[in-house]
């Protein structure tokens, strides 16, 4: 009997850890429901997740966090999902010194905050006590830090290359595209010289490429280029990037760039055209090259139809997309990218109108799409636009992974948003502007959409009797944000009593 | 010694329950644990498996023998289609058994060092068990009670997956 017992308790053990081979690190649907089934596997799935995501605001601790998963690689501290006045109440400092402890998260590889306020004093302490094995760390959409704290930031990064030129050698990204646009070439040169081997990732704003010349001849692994662009016009012959480079955003691309981005096209995987302010054939022509393209951001200037069709002719590994600005994108682009593109997990596309038959297409082809959001110009109402609600409930029931729906300023009923709660099984998020009619719709969707967790909503006609009806009816509902035209008001909800 | 051309000399396992299985050292191969074995020479009695019963054995026997049979890859690289697609059916056949022989079969698997047959056998229980609530995993897996959180540790852990944690 008690040999049994002991086989029993072992033979759980190595399911567990053989299950585990088949589950996906970022599946967490299933992990979630492994860390429930028994002590053994609560204990066993805390120590081998090695992404976690704090939503700060509904979290416990530190100290719990690091209690159920101690081997944690990678830490994102989430903050309210949107920016909001709300965002400074959430108080960042327990957890920066909880990641500081000297005997806690000992695999801590990467951070990332985001949606919060961020003090120098957090920056200066994580630097300090973390600087050493933090191989990334993201900041973004927060605010509170000041120059200084930037400055620390580099600091940091400063002492840490030195370090890691004695060390390892180690540092692998630097992304401060967004936070610092003047700084130093030399300085740039040394940390590429010091990181040739390891640095991948380099994201920096307000630079020439051209200055970048020596830097890329050293940076010889950098597989992650965003920034650059160009000043001197004609002084591009012979100019070299990096062997390996994989994916890049470049600013302001110039034809006389192309010798030597067109050697590289094969190999791209990722492209960020947004701020290239390429024409379109010359974007066309790019495009074209690049057969191996897993993610392409771009604008939706005049004629985008043409370009998509592009896009969906040559890119057939696409699983990224997204088009803003505003162009005359319509059905005829939206089908050939979905008639083309099929391993599109997310596309987000600025139209001008789209039909009922280009939102079924969807539904028909594009089977592993996670993530759509579709905006619309401001151009003329349309009059004769049918409504959409047949082409949701088409999109709903062939895209069955779907998890983000953002869908603004189009035709869509009360019946399309009864089309969501009954066929948005799976949806996590839901963002609705300008739609629906009355009351009615919010509450049939409120009786569907078991999942939803963020809910987004802008200029829609709808009582505060409605909203609360929702958030009693969906309980896994963990933030609503509720734009009605006079102002935000904005409601983060908590359990078990809420505000609004 | 050459284990490959040796294909008609027999090995002898015993199960728990005192059963006794002859088996063509070719099919006992396919176990790592026995090949040692017989690398090292121990295998020319009966070899007792005492944690095995003849259930789980006759099964894993079936497995071992269909596998021995077919054409190995690194035998020949271009093993015809046929071949592999008959192998994938049997191992399809082969897993459509109940949990506890499942488990039985991979605990007796992963003793012998069968590594495929470990690789299937969990294949076969992540699909059962992939997508499911905790408790039909529960349910599915024969859970002991005994070995369950205390309800306020999982009312804890339900609450931090569902609003703290991703």
């Amino acid at each position: 009997m008690k040999k049994q017992c002991k086989d029993q308790s072992s033979i759980i053990h190595t399911v567990f850890d053989c299950v585990l081979s088949y589950i996906d690190d970022d599946d967490i649907d299933n992990r979630n429901s492994f860390s429930l089934v028994s002590r053994k596997w609560c204990e066993l799935e805390g120590l081998t997740r090695k992404n976690v995501t704090v939503h700060m605001f509904y979290s416990p601790t530190p100290s719990r966090l690091h209690q159920r998963f101690p081997l944690l690689e990678s830490l994102t501290l989430k903050g309210y999902p949107l920016r909001s006045p709300e965002i400074a109440s959430i108080d960042i400092t327990p957890w920066i010194q909880g990641i500081s402890a000297s005997n806690s998260f000992k695999c801590l590889k990467e951070v990332c905050i985001c949606g919060t306020s961020v003090h120098d004093s957090d920056l200066e302490l994580l630097s300090r006590t973390r600087g050493k094995n933090l191989k990334v760390l993201k900041i973004c959409k927060c605010q509170g830090f000041s120059t200084d704290g930037i400055i620390l930031l580099l600091g940091m990064m400063r002492n840490g290359y030195v370090l890691w030129h004695r060390v390892s050698r180690a540092l692998e990204s630097l992304d401060i595209g967004n936070t610092c646009s003047e700084w130093d070439v030399e300085d740039l040169i040394l940390l590429a010289k010091n990181c040739s081997k390891s640095l991948e990732s380099l994201k920096i704003h307000g630079c020439d490429l051209i200055d970048l010349v020596d830097v890329f001849s050293h940076a010889v692994n950098l597989q992650d280029f965003a920034g650059g662009g160009y000043k001197k016009i004609d002084e591009y012959a012979g100019f070299k990037f990096p062997p390996k480079l994989r994916r890049m955003g470049i600013y302001r691309i110039r034809k006389s760039m192309f010798p030597a981005l067109l050697p590289l096209a094969d190999q791209l995987r990722e492209l960020n055209l947004r701020r290239a302010r390429l024409d379109r054939d010359d974007e066309c022509y790019l495009i074209q090259r690049c057969p191996n393209l897993e993610v392409l951001y771009t604008d939706n200037t005049g004629h985008g139809n043409e370009k998509l069709k592009v896009i969906g002719q040559f890119c057939k590994k696409l699983c990224k997309l997204k088009i803003t600005g505003f162009g005359s994108v319509s059905s005829t682009g939206l089908v050939a990218i979905a008639q083309g593109c099929l391993n599109l997990e997310y596309l987000h596309i600025r139209l001008r109108v789209v039909s009922n038959e280009a939102m079924e297409c969807i539904g028909s082809h594009l089977k592993n799409l996670r993530y759509f959001r579709m905006t619309f110009g401001y151009a003329a109402h349309d009059q004769t636009a049918l409504p959409l609600d047949d082409g949701i409930r088409a999109l709903l029931v062939g895209c069955s992974k779907l998890k983000w729906l953002g869908i603004y300023n189009q035709e869509l009923t009360d019946v399309g948003l009864d089309f969501i709660g009954k066929y948005g099984r799976n949806l996590r998020y839901l963002s609705l502007g300008y739609i629906g009619e009355s009351d009615a719709g919010l509450v049939q969707l409120s009786k569907g959409c078991p999942n939803l967790r963020k809910l987004e909503i802008q200029i829609c006609p709808l009582s505060k009797q409605a909203l609360s009806s929702l958030m009693f009816n969906v309980t896994s509902l963990r933030y609503i944000w509720v734009h009605n035209g006079q102002g935000n008001t904005y409601a983060a909800m908590t359990r078990p009593t809420f505000d609004l | 010694m050459s284990t490959s051309s040796s294909s008609s000399k027999k090995i002898v396992l015993k199960s728990a329950d005192n059963e006794t299985f002859e088996i063509d050292e070719i099919v006992a191969l396919e176990s790592q644990a026995i090949k040692n074995m017989i690398e090292d020479e121990c295998a020319d009695n009966v070899i007792p498996l005492g944690n095995i019963d003849s259930k789980t054995l006759s099964k894993i026997i079936e497995y071992c023998k269909k596998h021995a049979e077919s054409p190995k890859k690194d035998d020949n690289a271009d093993i015809d289609e046929k071949a592999v697609e008959d192998l994938k059916s049997f191992d399809a056949e082969f897993a459509k058994v109940d949990m506890p022989l499942i488990q039985d079969i991979l605990m007796a698997a992963n003793f012998l060092n069968i590594d495929n047959l470990i690789g299937l056998m969990c294949r076969t229980i992540a699909d059962r068990i992939k997508g499911k609530t905790p408790e039909e995993i529960r349910k599915i897996l024969n859970i002991n009670k005994n070995d369950l959180l205390s309800p306020e540790q999982e009312a804890k852990a339900r609450e931090e997956n569902s609003w703290a944690f991703d």
